[in-house]
């Protein structure tokens, strides 16, 4: 009988693994004795993982520090709602600290709850602020994509966004937003402090520079009619307000 | 963060709270296991930048859910589903994206410095198929044959049926099947 037997992949992967029942061991070996077929099949699925392995053991040297833990748990005195870790998206470890801290400052009762569906805007914010200046130094190393052809992608000529008073360009990229794309250029404001000038393709009527805080940054945004731009890094509003002033008229 | 953190402390006014077993047992196993959830986090979104931020709150997450950690047990395995949870459920749902996966340009995070030897090359060829499987398989793949997990291990932590694991890894050594030509070839 067990010569008609058909092992699949997923027993001789058990197999391999010394991962099968011992009924299915002494199955597979007796069968292996007289079916070629069998043996090819084990043969292909037998990767060795041992490269794989060491690969990702000489990683473990280059893992950041262990984070500065929180010496006690944070049951927060005056809030009526159980505590708990707020929900900032991509907004983690500093970002995150910082944000609930920045809330707790402005005298919020509790972190403000997640909207629903949260915008461009609110997205891009949460991704830039996971950006450190140590970001960008190795951003200077990689190729990005060249503005020509992100121009195309997006309908709009972007290369004057090479060089913008005031910001020194690291590396511009696609990213995708609503199976959009969103162009994400980089740079480094005087200060070596990331920041970014985003654009998306959208419909919204065009509307002048908005000013506003987004995670603990600068941001401005303003439509043009056929796409959305957002300005974002740093703290010092004025500095932000002349950014927008150059982009504008650059775009 | 050291001073973001106290700030926070600070302006939150916090109750000391009497440290538990549990807790005293996670904070003193984090700093062996951080490094491997780390790495872990490195082939789950494919940025060091994230990889850092996802084992950062997963250690803040483990502190904050320790009443739920069993002393004795192992908090390598607690961790990895925890850290496991909060990118599926938090975060990966996020919009950005960098083209098909979640590599971005800056990061190399599998850099191999070495001399081009062939077998540094074979070991090239075999990290760019595993970073090019599907997550969920790339996911198992890590588990099972970096991390050492047997599949009752792996099933748990990602909570999923052990034939699950066993489709996934059996899916994934099938993906791979073309670097055996090339293994052959290192070894002839």
């Amino acid at each position: 009988m067990d010569q008609q037997r058909r092992f699949s992949d997923e027993e001789l992967t058990a197999f391999l693994d010394g991962e099968a029942a011992t009924d299915d061991v002494r199955a597979i070996e007796a069968a292996l004795d007289q079916d070629t077929e069998l043996a090819q099949r084990l043969s292909d699925l037998d990767i060795s993982f041992l490269d794989l392995k060491g690969q990702f053991d000489g990683l473990l040297a280059q893992a950041p520090p262990v984070p500065d833990l929180p010496a006690a748990l944070p049951t927060v005195a005056n809030l009526n709602s159980t505590p708990r870790w707020p929900s900032l998206g991509l907004g983690l470890s500093a970002g995150l600290v910082a944000g609930f801290a920045m809330a707790v400052t402005f005298g919020l009762t509790r972190p403000p709850a997640p909207e629903p569906t949260r915008g461009w805007l609110s997205v891009v914010a949460g991704y830039q602020m996971l950006y450190t200046p140590e970001t960008l130094v190795s951003a200077e190393t990689s190729h990005g994509t060249p503005l020509t052809v992100l121009s195309d992608i997006v309908g709009l000529d972007l290369t004057a966004l090479a060089q913008v008073e005031g910001l020194t360009f690291k590396r511009a990229q696609r990213l995708g937003f609503n199976g959009k794309p969103l162009i994400q250029i980089a740079y480094t404001l005087p200060d070596g402090t990331p920041f970014a000038i985003c654009i998306l393709p959208n419909g919204s009527e065009a509307r002048g520079p908005r000013f506003q805080e987004l995670e603990g940054m600068q941001a401005a945004d303003w439509t043009t009619g056929s796409h959305g731009v957002l300005l974002i890094g740093g703290d010092d509003p004025s500095a932000l307000g002349a950014l927008a002033d150059t982009v504008e008229t650059l775009l | 963060m050291g001073a973001q953190w106290r700030r926070f402390l600070n302006k939150a006014k916090l109750i000391p709270t009497k440290p538990n077993t549990s807790e005293t047992e996670i904070r003193a196993g984090i700093p062996d296991v951080f490094p491997r959830l780390w790495r872990y986090g490195l082939s789950l979104t494919g940025r060091r930048d994230w990889a850092e931020d996802l084992a950062q709150q997963t250690c803040l997450r483990a502190l904050e859910k320790a009443s739920n950690f069993q002393v004795g047990t192992h908090l390598d395995r607690w961790m990895f589903r925890m850290m496991h949870n909060l990118w599926i459920n938090e975060l990966r749902s996020k919009k950005v994206r960098t083209g098909a996966g979640l590599v971005a340009v800056e990061d190399t995070p599998l850099e191999d410095t070495r001399p081009d030897t062939e077998s540094n090359i074979f070991a090239n060829q075999v990290l760019t198929a595993v970073n090019g499987l599907p997550e969920a398989q790339r996911a198992c793949v890590m588990l099972a044959y970096v991390e050492g997990y047997s599949y009752q291990e792996c099933a748990s932590i990602l909570d999923v049926p052990i034939g699950t694991i066993m489709s996934r890894l059996a899916a994934a050594r099938s993906k791979l099947a073309p670097l055996k030509q090339l293994e052959k070839a290192k070894q002839g």
